[in-house]
């Protein structure tokens, strides 16, 4: 009924000043920033999402495409993680903090802020629930790993504290609510563990998830063992 | 009028001078459970038991216990064993009372103590019951009082594995043992009526206890009389291996002082000192010092002893040329050594005692009691906090280390999962379910209270780095 | 409160530095199999300077003349304990290594299996070569508690125990110096031994003793639910676990005057005159060692806890259940004493005339002491490139 059209205020705000966000935000982000390709394939996604078929998720799908790639494996290029190794209820529940500002709102969070504004263009729970049903039937495939590191010492301190909540193969946890682990891109997954760390993601304990994370962020002692843990999890990935 | 009656109560408390402000008085009825009285219990409480037959046994695992008899007219609450029960009272708790009691035809003892410190045992009659009459064990600082024993297969009054104890104003007639003092340390016996038992006084070791030694036991102003009771010891015991007629019995144990006692009428011998060889048929313990040294026998009235000595009693005695058994009798080997002394020798019927030499002090007046000012001090874990905190480290800790795994998930994964919510930590370790595929699975805490748990839980949340 | 509490704190820190700081030991290959000993302590201990020391609710007591026997609240005797992280650990691989035997076929755990309360379910132990051992192997846990060990108490350390049955021809049939030509070939031994005494790889049989009692010793089980009512949590046991409790310290089962809490044995020589199975001939006991013939048929007085994982019964085995064991002592004195025989028992068996209630009391009491909360985990490989041995083969 409300497909393509944004009827809805605070959607249409979005829109208007999202263009400003993001310049604000690759100025003063904690990253390198949404290059110029990327803003651009943002635009284009939330165009596509403003005028597609909510119940659709292949159409959808098309506007996450832009930067996610066609077959959801990720552009790192763009900064996008591959969405093939992520089980559908954690897709959803970031897809909903997104749209509910409870992810993707912190001024140094740029990338964040980009899906944020992608996220708010879908235009109800159905939508979100189709687009994460259409990239959960595209299949499990593993991101490639780029890290390197001493998988081994990586191995130790992921079975003394990562394990208890992301599995013995990093595979996640549907009791605990924690996501997989293996397969994810892990240049995602640093800088990710690096928002938790610094109070980018998870800060506010309205995110009773992230906070979780966050909580957790400070028990690797480096950055060097950060990596040693990402290429054990990604070793662990099928 | 129930009204008034609560207020009576509270005067008569307070007439009646209570340990604590807290402390409220459980009154049992005939009719009614002494154990169900002290399951309502709280530390300080009075259980207190009025006229009448109570068939149970009764145990008390708390602390400041005091189960007290209510005699009216001259009717006692009786505890009656019908020959079947066990024991009829069996404590553990420190700072245990029991007095005002009948307690009769147990099977096993009436009153019998594990690990208690601070215990006080007085004012009870105790007939006919299977081993023992009273018996506390591995207790430290008690005092047995005013209680009157008869009937008892092995002994009557049983202080075994104490330290710190004083038995006084007692009568114990009619059983095989009077008063023994085992294997314990730091023990008075005094102004106690001992007659017509088989043996009135015994202090002594019994190999192949974990706690080995007696000694520092002073007997004093007793009268130890006519013990000459057939020996109906069960097979096997002990006890059963004493020969009737003895006033004094002390085997291995040291620094034992027999001091203004009136020994007469012990037909064997008034006092026997001897190593553990005086009991055969026990396994012999390497551990065990078998010799008595350093016993003082100071002054004592004595006199009528020995008129009918056992067997081997009189061949001993026949060595000497003697028809009639001692007054003292110090058996062969180290009792007869001079480390033991004795005042006044030569008023006495000795055998054995010709190296013994003469004793230094003549009173041990000075020592008043061997009980401790200020109790034993509490076994108990004081606090919530202390309480709470070894829980944690010896329950919870060996599974959850800090930043590690060991069985359970980290510390500090815990802490994340459960942030601000300790109930959640509370409801959960009360009825642990699987949760993740690779930890074993918690056992249920489900017994500890949901208070504790909830203290638990929130110490855990606030384990620090 | 304050205080103690930042003390521990900081203990905790110091451990959480250890793990995070230090390099981590250096991973060593064997078999294709990966080794490195753990440098922290097992469950149940802290770890306070170099060595690990057990936490528990007991240490809140003490006991009469430090004897470690008492009642509910009592104190335990004294435990072997401050061995290193890794000494441990080490002990673990070696417990579970079959190279500790002459032909290589069995390991500690063949006959300590953890599965079975660290004991063997069979009646008399089989050795390497399938021969009878003379007596029932005894369950491990708690074992570090021990001031003598064996049935017959003729050692006084784990370590000098340890040498019966890697020697005795009966059991697993090895020699010294092939234990150490073993072990010395192994590299990953020689890295491992390395890590846990001070860097020095030339693996000495003390070395190898001392890792395997501080293995030993680090087997606690001290978390039943006997123990929640000890400390004060009366809801752990139930109504028929208490009555059994209640049977078990009375003076006429009187099991409680030698098998004394906390740990359920005082631990001294008991000639309590059980049946041999089979017509076999007495088994003189600590007697065959001292000579002293009045403790002809006597044993040191065996452990409860995890008894009801650890049957049959008794120096031979002679009884399937706990049911049995228990009504043994009901039995009269004596009643098992082959004619002829002239032994002191014990004063404690007598003729307690134990109803049928009352046996199946103790023996639901009984099985409230079974705690293997601080289980160790069985390695899947072990550094010698053998596969790991437990139980029977």
């Amino acid at each position: 009924m409300r497909r393509g059209l944004p009827l809805n205020n605070s959607r249409a705000l979005s829109k208007m000043m999202l263009p400003f966000a993001l310049l604000t935000l690759v100025a003063c982000s904690g990253d390198v920033g949404p290059s110029a390709d990327s803003e651009q394939a943002a635009s284009q996604a939330q165009q596509l999402l403003a005028t597609g078929a909510a119940g659709d998720g292949k159409q959808l799908y098309a506007a996450c495409a832009a930067c996610h790639g066609a077959k959801a494996e990720g552009n790192k290029a763009l900064a996008a993680p591959s969405l093939r190794n992520q089980q559908d209820w954690y897709l959803r529940r970031q897809l909903q903090a997104y749209r509910s500002g409870v992810r993707g709102s912190h001024e140094k969070d740029a990338y964040g802020m980009q899906m944020q504004a992608i996220a708010k263009t879908l235009p109800d729970d159905a939508a979100v629930d189709a687009v994460v049903a259409y990239i959960s039937g595209l299949g499990k495939k593993a991101a490639e790993a780029t890290l390197t590191g001493n998988a081994k010492r990586g191995a130790d301190y992921y079975s003394n504290l990562c394990g208890a909540c992301h599995g013995p193969a990093a595979e996640g946890n549907d009791i605990l609510q924690a996501p997989a682990l293996a397969g994810v891109d892990d240049w995602y997954l640093q800088r990710q563990y690096e928002h938790f760390q610094q109070g980018i993601r998870g800060a506010s304990e309205d995110d009773k998830y992230g906070y979780q994370m966050a909580m957790m962020a400070n028990t690797l002692p480096s950055t060097e063992v950060l990596k040693d843990v990402l290429v054990y999890t990604q070793s662990l990935a099928r | 009028m129930v009204r008034a009656m609560h207020w009576l109560v509270i005067a008569l408390s307070l007439v009646a001078g209570m340990h604590s402000a807290w402390a409220a008085d459980i009154p049992v009825k005939e009719g009614e459970s002494i154990q169900a009285a002290v399951n309502r219990a709280a530390p300080g409480d009075v259980v207190l038991i009025h006229p009448g037959e109570y068939r149970e046994s009764v145990y008390v695992d708390k602390d400041n216990i005091t189960l007290r008899g209510v005699v009216v007219d001259g009717e006692w609450p009786v505890l009656e064993g019908e020959g079947k029960r066990n024991d009829a009272i069996l404590y553990s708790g420190n700072n245990f009372t029991v007095e005002w009691l009948t307690i009769k035809h147990f099977k096993g003892n009436a009153i019998m103590g594990q690990a208690g410190n601070n215990y006080t045992i007085r004012y009870n009659r105790v007939i006919d019951t299977g081993v023992y009459g009273i018996f506390p064990q591995f207790g430290k600082n008690g005092l047995i009082e005013y209680n009157v024993l008869s009937g008892i297969e092995d002994a009557a009054i049983y202080v075994g594995m104490c330290d710190n104890v004083v038995v006084r104003h007692n009568e114990v007639f009619d059983n095989v043992a009077g008063i023994e003092i085992e294997n314990t340390r730091h023990a008075i016996v005094e102004n106690n009526y001992a007659h017509n038992n088989t043996a009135g006084l015994l202090v002594f070791i019994t190999p192949g206890l974990p706690i080995k030694t007696t000694y520092d036991v002073i007997l004093r102003n007793n009268f130890v009389v006519n013990n000459n009771t057939e020996n109906f010891g069960a097979p096997g015991s002990i006890v059963a291996k004493v020969p009737k007629g003895i006033g004094v019995v002390i085997m291995a144990a040291d620094e034992v002082v027999v001091e203004g006692n009136i020994i007469s009428g012990n037909q064997t011998a008034g006092i026997v000192i001897t190593d553990l060889a005086f009991v055969t048929d026990i396994a012999s313990d390497p551990d065990s010092e078998p010799n008595p040294d350093r016993i003082e026998i100071l002054d004592n009235l004595m006199f009528d002893n020995g008129a009918d000595p056992v067997a081997d009693v009189k061949a001993a005695m026949m060595t000497q040329f003697k028809r009639r058994g001692p007054d003292i009798l110090a058996n062969f080997g180290s009792a007869q050594e001079p480390d033991n002394c004795i005042l006044n020798k030569e008023q006495y019927v000795t055998f054995g005692l010709k190296k013994w030499s003469k004793c230094e002090r003549t009173s041990t007046a000075d020592i008043e009691t061997y009980l401790l000012a200020d109790g034993a001090p509490p076994r108990e874990i004081e606090n919530d906090e202390d309480r709470t905190l070894r829980l944690y480290q010896g329950i919870c800790a060996g599974c959850h280390a800090y930043n590690m795994r060991m069985i359970g998930p980290p510390t500090v994964a815990i802490q994340a999962l459960y942030h601000n919510n300790a109930k959640g930590i509370a409801d959960y370790i009360a009825e642990p379910h699987k949760v993740r595929p690779d930890y074993p699975p918690m056992p249920g805490q489900g017994h500890l209270s949901e208070e504790i748990r909830q203290k638990v839980a929130e110490f855990m949340l606030n384990v620090k780095k | 409160m304050e205080k103690r509490y930042s003390a521990r704190a900081l203990r905790r820190l110091a451990v959480a530095l250890c793990l995070l700081w230090l390099p981590l030991p250096a991973t060593v290959h064997a078999a294709g199999a990966e080794f490195s000993l753990k440098d922290y302590c097992p469950a149940g201990f802290q770890l306070n300077g170099e060595g690990c020391y057990l936490q528990s609710l007991y240490a809140s007591y003490d006991s009469l003349q430090d004897s470690g026997v008492g009642g509910l609240k009592t104190g335990l005797p004294e435990l072997r304990q401050g061995f290193s992280p890794r000494q441990i650990d080490l002990g673990r691989l070696l417990f579970f290594d079959p190279v500790l035997s002459g032909d290589h076929s069995m390991s500690c755990a063949s006959c300590h299996d953890p599965n079975k309360g660290f004991s063997d379910g069979r009646a008399l132990s089989v050795g390497s070569k399938g021969q009878l051992a003379k007596r029932s192997a005894p369950s491990l846990w708690n074992v570090g508690f021990l001031k003598r060990l064996f049935w017959d108490a003729r050692a006084s350390s784990l370590e000098e125990q340890m040498l019966g049955p890697l020697y005795d021809s009966h059991e697993m049939a090895n020699t010294p110096e092939q234990l150490l030509t073993d072990l010395r070939a192994s590299s990953a031994y020689r890295e491992l031994f390395a890590q846990a005494f001070n860097g020095d790889s030339s693996i000495q049989l003390d070395q190898v003793y001392t890792a395997i009692a501080a293995f030993e010793s680090s087997l606690i089980s001290l978390n039943s639910r006997y123990d929640l009512y000890a400390h004060g949590y009366h809801e752990a046991l139930n109504e028929a676990e208490i009555e059994g409790m209640n049977i078990f310290r009375s003076f006429v089962a009187r099991c409680a005057e030698c098998h004394t809490p906390p740990l359920f044995s005082h631990q001294q020589i008991a000639v309590i005159g059980t049946p041999e199975p089979n017509n076999r001939p007495l088994d003189p006991g600590v007697a065959a060692v001292t000579g002293d013939a009045s403790q002809r048929g006597g044993f040191k007085v065996p452990s409860l806890r995890n008894i009801a994982l650890t049957a049959p019964y008794m120096h031979s085995g002679r009884f399937a259940t706990l049911r049995e064991a228990a009504e043994f002592y009901t039995g009269g004195r004596g009643h098992a004493v082959p004619p002829g025989e002239k032994l002191s028992l014990h004063w404690h068996i007598w003729e307690p005339k134990l109803t049928g209630e009352e046996l199946d009391r103790l023996v639901d009491f009984m099985g409230a002491l079974t705690d293997e909360s601080f289980m160790p985990q069985i390695p899947a490989s072990v550094p010698s490139g053998l596969a790991p041995v437990v139980g029977v083969q």
